[in-house]
């Protein structure tokens, strides 16, 4: 009797070792979420079923063997042109779960593009419509709307096409592209993942054979620890998969008055440009 | 004291001749007094009942700038300095073949949005700015005549 309880204790302890020091491990279960079989899951926050839980672990390539073709670019100027796609492809990455299927699509990177435009302040209203209806008739959605500045999401393979029309819109003062590859973070949340499923169903099975109050309790606290960490990859996850999906899109309507005058090489001591404009124009009194 | 002796000859016909241009008053415009322009820049002004308004402007050309510096240096300034969305950018010429340039803008004001022009001319002496401007609606059906304004503006 005392024999099965030390041996009990020695199982609990060692799977307490185990969940400390399962976060960053490089192992992935087997029957965590298959991406190298091809499509990056959709539905890759679903609890793998207890059974496939315990299957043997299997290697999985590091971050630093992944592809990163699609390495943050940014893009900052006036009339400078819209952002390359990662070399070899025609468009931007389509999110996590729009993947297809094949080899290649195992190494394709997961990236999120994000577009910030600041456009001269003439008909505004008129213009943040026509943001809009690009969006929506892209297959994208209104996200935030002001006065002055407007935010839309657009499915990913459309945002080329999209930031196109959105130049076309009004005088762009001001640009910033930015594709973020999001990929090792994204795999390395899989099996993160993967591997919390696991030990949370081999805590359980644990838990249906402890024989006293506290070895249960601590199993149960274990547990509780278990399920928020997996809560909270799930959600990150989902956010990541959401935004690598739909690019967003930012035009703003402003003026930039101060900070070009000031720091602007083009202000030139010529008395004739001191009084441009309609205000002194048009001010007849 | 060389652009002194320079500039007195110009300064004795300015003050011969009175504005160093000529201009063309539009159908449906009217000239202003001289109150509601700065003679120091050797100003026109003229308005729509509507206020479409056509100004002119004279300033030497010193120091001496070319037709190119002077419409990039306009753009920045207008552009990017004040936030105006460039809409156009176009050559023009004057009525004596002097060749200048016309950049259109755009401009959102309380009242609504605005449209306003700066038809850029540059001589060895003067640098000329015609400008026109006022609710967009209102400019775009006085364009012909604004038009008809630049083209029978004449430089000294």
């Amino acid at each position: 009797m005392w024999f099965q309880r030390a041996h009990a204790l020695l199982v609990l302890l060692f799977v307490l070792a185990c969940s400390a020091c399962s976060v960053g491990a490089k192992h992935a279960d087997a029957a965590a979420p298959a991406y190298g079989g091809g499509a990056y899951p959709t539905t890759a926050m679903d609890d793998a079923p207890s059974g496939e839980a315990e299957a043997p672990m299997r290697e999985e390539a590091g971050p630093a063997q992944l592809d990163m073709d699609g390495a943050k670019d940014s893009f900052v100027n006036a009339k400078q042109p819209a952002p390359e796609p990662a070399p070899g492809k025609g468009k931007p990455q389509p999110g996590p779960g729009q993947q297809g299927a094949g080899a290649d699509s195992k190494r394709s990177p997961i990236l999120i593009y994000t577009a910030d435009y600041t456009m001269s302040v003439f008909e505004v209203q008129k213009s943040l419509d026509a943001v809009e209806a690009l969006a929506k008739s892209a297959g994208g959605y209104l996200a935030r709307r002001d006065d002055r500045s407007i935010t839309v999401r657009v499915p990913a393979e459309k945002f080329q096409d999209v930031i196109a029309g959105v130049e076309k819109v009004g005088d762009v003062l001001h640009r910033n592209v930015v594709s973020e590859d999001v990929t090792a973070e994204y795999r390395d949340l899989e099996i993160q993942l993967a591997n919390h499923l696991a030990l949370r169903s081999r805590m359980e099975k644990l838990l249906e054979k402890a024989n006293k109050v506290e070895e249960a309790l601590q199993i149960e606290r274990e547990l509780g620890r278990i399920t928020g960490e997996i809560e909270r990859v799930k959600g990150r996850l989902k956010l990541l998969t959401d935004l690598a999906q739909f690019s967003t899109i930012t035009v703003s309507f402003a003026p930039r008055t101060q900070e070009s005058v000031q720091e602007g090489p083009f202000v030139l001591p010529l008395p004739w440009l001191n009084s441009l404009g309609l205000n002194r124009l048009m001010n007849l009194r | 004291m060389k652009r002194l002796l320079l500039g007195l000859p110009l300064l004795l016909a300015l003050v011969a001749c009175g504005r160093p241009y000529t201009t063309a008053t539009p159908d449906g415009f009217v000239e202003l007094d001289e109150e509601h322009y700065d003679e120091s820049v050797h100003e026109y002004r003229a308005s729509t009942a509507d206020g479409v308004v056509i100004g002119v402007r004279a300033y030497e050309n010193d120091p001496e700038v070319d037709l190119t510096l002077a419409v990039r240096a306009l753009e920045n300034r207008v552009r990017l300095g004040q936030g105006y969305a460039l809409l156009e950018k176009k050559e023009a010429v004057a009525r004596d073949g002097t060749k200048g340039t016309t950049l259109r803008f755009g401009h959102d004001e309380p009242a609504g949005a605005h449209l306003y022009a700066v038809t850029i001319f540059v001589t060895d002496d003067w640098v000329y700015l015609l400008e026109t401007g006022g609710k967009k609606d209102l400019v775009e059906k006085a364009q012909k005549s604004l038009d008809w304004a630049t083209q029978n503006f004449l430089p000294q």
